[in-house]
């Protein structure tokens, strides 16, 4: 079987053909965009949501140095960590940082506090926030309007609320609080000079394996160092198992597609004795299968679209995303999900492999079953006959 | 991995092809066994049934597994690696399965180079009203069988490993075969050292051989190209590894092919190894129509497809040579050193 | 045998499965050759098997025994994939006209030009041409079944002629025809004929067995086919 230009009649006689028979095709049509609506939601999120991390994490550090003692974490002295991280070649730029965990009006928060400025708040015209103020994640006060903010920690601190972290990096500032340095230390119980971790950059990237024992032998106290790639690596599988059980979960439906299909493919009498017909006026087995395969891919390309971009509204715009959100994870917040080139080539190949191959065999099963046989005993079936 | 969409992808890819590869099977089985063609009997009209059956379902059969292969490179490629802790390419995805994975690749690799000699016949077949080549066809559909059981079972094997894999080294999977003892290493350079030269004396071989044949399609023997292609396949495969990668990745040493693969190169190792791998597939065509050319009904179409294969074999190996030979010499051009050196 | 133009059966057998059937052929050793630019004609009685033989000589049926050459090649032995293909050259009038309802005149002459790859727009316009010829220009939007009994024996003889095939066979072609339509689809056929078609016509109609029209006629009885006389 060949596709070419010249198969622009039959690709018109299959539109025709399709307007014979409305109603069935409706019912294939509206099946198949529902099965790929489902299943284009739970990839499209599932690689968003790994798109969207890596994007993130693509900022981050590539090791992060923590002190541990028996009693887990503990913070460290600034100065000395910076000088022991300094003479491991390779390392650059060991940054301490300052940051924990405290109680907020919602639950736990994460405290941060940086000397320097994040790109992503000057963008909306925020400035660093001095002692007593504080710029937050939208998880962090709820629906609240309050600009007042109480933290428990060591200490209890009352904060003014003056900005909040953008939407897109909501994966990552979902429950975040950024203040100033004093006033972190204050509520993590640091005394000045102490960090509560050490993050480092390489000059290679992919020497974070190898750089590891080397960075760990430099201290004087236990540390636990934790690479980029592992915090990459578990969401990528989260999003991956996320995408996979998806996938599963849809199978039924797809193979209702299928059964489906194959259900209105199959033909009574009155097609028979048509493709005998057809075959009697010139028409070969491969031009019926290809008519067949035709129709299929006319009634489809439509109904995948319309699955598509019912998926993507769904996951990537409001309040129809909120939806989506509460449907898949059980939060009313989804952080704002991007997806890039790759990811939208792979999610489609998915979708391709996973709905439109069932599809066009079950319509091309049903079709080859059918069509080769004599063409007198087809037209005989018939009734008229 | 085996919860990654894409793996599911092309389960589902591959179950579909497998079916219709047995349904077609099944009618090619009923052929093999009973064709007779002088005879017009109900039993031979079922068996011509069956020969266009089996010719309808074959074609689908080909299209799912073709698609099912490529989703499997892609996720070897592109996707799988992300999931697999230490893995950065194909090569830490490859090490995590074992030697399943190199093994499944070569069964379907085989598998549908098996098909595409079918596809090739069976075109050719069409243009006689009485299916002279109708038995042989079914033989060659049968033949691929063990092949394609052999890469579904490694398949299922290699990403059923993947799950339960302890972490990879990429690099140390690569460097280590670099860095090896004396000994080893003086017999590895003399090996790298005539595929280099191999690899060139076959592109151009097969340039000459594909000219000829494009001028004289209705001379000549298909036996050459298939089996300089043999020899000249293994040998463009280490090139690529130990040579010309070096001029993508500019780095003096980094023998990985499937980094080829990644966004960071711009997915130039999909077009490399299509070069090669159309470049395999003109070959075959060019053996199986030149076998087919001594039938007298199908001499004039056999002698039309030896011609355009020819042409796409001189394509192909033009298209392979400029995207890896071709980036060397600009390389060389521009800092007036050449990167590596296969003496 | 050597390429004969034309339509040739040589010792053609026919019968329905089954042993009761076998002992009752159908046709038995029917010998036949019906030329280029000729037209002829074959009667018989109803159920003597003239449908059955038309529907041989359309490669629809494979014969039990013997072979139909058309224009020399073993067309009966051919595997119904490229008898299928070489039906692109045939034109068939069937007894019971076998046109698809819900299709409109205009589309139903469509059904045999969509597979053999031509110009769309060279489709409309032959499609055009022969609703011209065949009275039904004015009709072509209608489907099949609103029209007439004898206007959709006329839109079926046109189906077979659209494509100007080189085969032409028509089971009972103006069995609802009047007289002067019955003429002119006479005309139509003596037109195909002109240009080098072979044409089969098979009817009781006494016009049509009173015809000059015809070259040669026969007539089948018994499972056989014997030359008649003009009257």
């Amino acid at each position: 079987m060949k596709f070419s230009l010249k198969e622009y009649p039959l690709l018109v006689w299959a539109a025709r053909d399709i307007l014979r028979r409305p109603g069935r095709e409706l019912l294939v049509s509206a099946c198949l965009a529902s099965v790929t609506f489902l299943i284009a939601v739970a990839l499209l999120f599932s690689q968003a949501m790994e798109t969207t991390w890596n994007q993130l994490m693509a900022r981050a550090p590539d090791l992060i140095v923590r002190r541990i003692d028996a009693g887990g974490w503990a913070p460290m002295p600034a100065e000395a960590a910076v000088a022991a991280a300094t003479s491991v070649p390779g390392a650059l730029a060991p940054t301490p940082r300052l940051w924990g965990v405290a109680t907020g009006p919602q639950g736990p928060v994460t405290v941060v506090a940086s000397p320097g400025v994040i790109p992503e708040t000057t963008q909306q015209g925020l400035t660093p926030p001095v002692s007593g103020q504080a710029i937050v994640g939208q998880g962090v006060t709820g629906d609240t309007r309050d600009r007042r903010l109480i933290l428990t920690g060591q200490d209890r601190l009352q904060l003014t609320i003056i900005g909040t972290f953008p939407a897109e990096t909501g994966l990552a500032t979902h429950d975040l609080v950024w203040m100033a340095p004093a006033d972190a230390r204050r509520l993590l119980g640091l005394s000045p000079g102490q960090t509560s971790d050490l993050a480092v950059n390489l000059f290679h990237e992919e020497e974070e394996a190898a750089i590891q024992a080397d960075l760990a032998d430099a201290f004087p106290w236990p540390v636990r160092i934790t690479g980029r790639s592992d915090g990459v690596l578990r969401h990528h599988q989260r999003a991956v198992h996320m995408g996979g059980i998806a996938v599963v979960a849809c199978v039924p439906a797809i193979l209702a597609l299928v059964w489906i299909v194959a259900g209105t493919a199959a033909t009574g009498s009155n097609q028979q004795a048509h493709w005998g017909l057809l075959k009697s006026l010139g028409w070969t087995t491969g031009d019926l299968v290809r008519l067949q395969i035709s129709r299929a891919v006319l009634l489809s390309a439509p109904a995948l679209a319309a699955g598509l971009a019912s998926a993507h509204a769904v996951v990537f715009y409001p309040p129809a995303a909120g939806i989506a959100a509460w449907w898949i994870t059980g939060s009313q917040r989804l952080p704002a999900l991007v997806l890039n080139r790759s990811g939208a080539m792979i999610t489609l190949l998915e979708i391709a492999a996973l709905v439109i191959i069932p599809y066009l065999a079950a319509v091309f099963l049903a079709t080859v079953k059918q069509v080769a046989n004599e063409p007198w005993h087809q037209m005989m079936a018939d009734p008229w006959n | 991995m085996i919860w990654h969409p894409l793996t599911w992808a092309f389960w589902s890819a591959a179950f579909t092809g497998l079916l219709i590869y047995g349904l077609a099977a099944f009618r090619s089985a009923n052929v093999f066994l009973d064709w007779q063609p002088d005879r017009a009997d109900s039993r031979q009209l079922r068996r011509e049934r069956d020969a266009e059956i089996a010719a309808l379902l074959a074609r689908g059969a080909l299209a799912c597994l073709a698609a099912a292969a490529l989703l499997g490179l892609i996720g070897i490629a592109l996707a799988w690696h992300w999931v697999v802790p230490g893995a950065m390419c194909g090569t830490g995805v490859l090490q995590a399965m074992g030697s399943y994975g190199s093994r499944a690749l070569i069964f379907w690799g085989l598998a549908l180079v098996i098909l595409y000699a079918w596809w090739v016949l069976e075109r050719l077949n069409r243009f006689d009203p009485m299916g002279g080549l109708t038995w042989q066809a079914a033989r060659i559909w049968l033949t691929a069988a063990p092949f394609l059981l052999a890469a579904f079972i490694d398949s299922w094997q290699a990403l059923m490993r993947v799950e339960s894999t302890p972490p990879v080294s990429c690099c140390a999977a690569v460097y280590d075969q670099v860095l090896g003892e004396t000994s080893a290493a003086a017999v590895t350079r003399r090996l790298l050292a005539a595929s280099f030269w191999g690899h060139l004396a076959g592109s151009v071989s097969l340039l000459i051989l594909a000219v000829r044949r494009i001028q004289r399609p209705e001379r000549g023997s298909g036996i050459l190209p298939a089996a300089i292609m043999i020899l000249w396949v293994p040998a463009a495969s280490i090139c690529i590894k130990h040579f010309w990668s070096a001029y993508y990745y500019q780095v003096l040493s980094h023998p990985c092919p499937w980094c080829l693969f990644l966004s960071d190169y711009y997915g130039v190792g999909f077009l490399i190894f299509g070069c090669m791998a159309a470049a395999v597939l003109s070959s075959v065509s060019l053996w199986t129509a030149n076998h087919i050319r001594r039938h007298p009904l199908l001499s004039k179409p056999a002698v039309k497809r030896i011609h355009q294969s020819a042409w796409q074999l001189l394509a192909a190996i033009i298209l392979f040579t400029i995207l890896t030979a071709g980036l060397a010499l600009v390389w060389r051009l521009r800092t007036g050193v050449w990167m590596t050196n296969p003496f | 045998m050597e390429l004969t133009p034309g339509l040739t059966c040589h010792r053609l057998d026919f019968h329905w499965p089954g042993d009761r059937s076998a002992k009752r052929p159908v046709l038995a050793s029917v010998d036949a050759r019906f030329a280029p630019g000729r037209l002829t004609l074959i009667t018989g009685e109803t159920g003597a098997g003239k449908s059955t033989l038309l529907h041989l000589l359309a490669g629809l049926l494979r014969p039990t025994g013997g072979e139909i050459r058309a224009d020399g090649r073993p067309v009966s032995r051919w595997p119904s994939s490229h008898r299928d293909l070489w039906r692109r050259n045939m034109g068939i009038v069937f007894q019971h006209l076998a046109l698809v309802p819900d299709l409109s005149a205009a589309e139903n002459l469509l059904l045999p030009l969509v597979p053999r790859k031509m110009a769309w727009s060279g489709m409309q316009e032959q499609i055009h041409e022969r609703l011209v010829d065949a009275d039904l220009a004015d009709l072509g939007q209608f489907p099949a079944r609103e029209l007439s009994g004898g206007q959709r024996q006329r839109l079926a003889m046109t189906r077979a002629l659209v494509g100007s095939p080189r085969f032409i066979l028509a089971d009972e072609p103006t069995a609802f025809q009047d007289d002067d339509h019955a003429r002119r689809m006479i005309a139509q056929l003596q037109t195909a004929a002109d240009e080098g078609a072979v044409i089969v016509v098979c009817s009781q109609d006494p016009r049509l067995k009173g015809s000059a029209a015809f070259h040669h006629r026969c007539h089948l009885a018994s499972g056989t086919l014997v030359r008649s006389n003009p009257p």
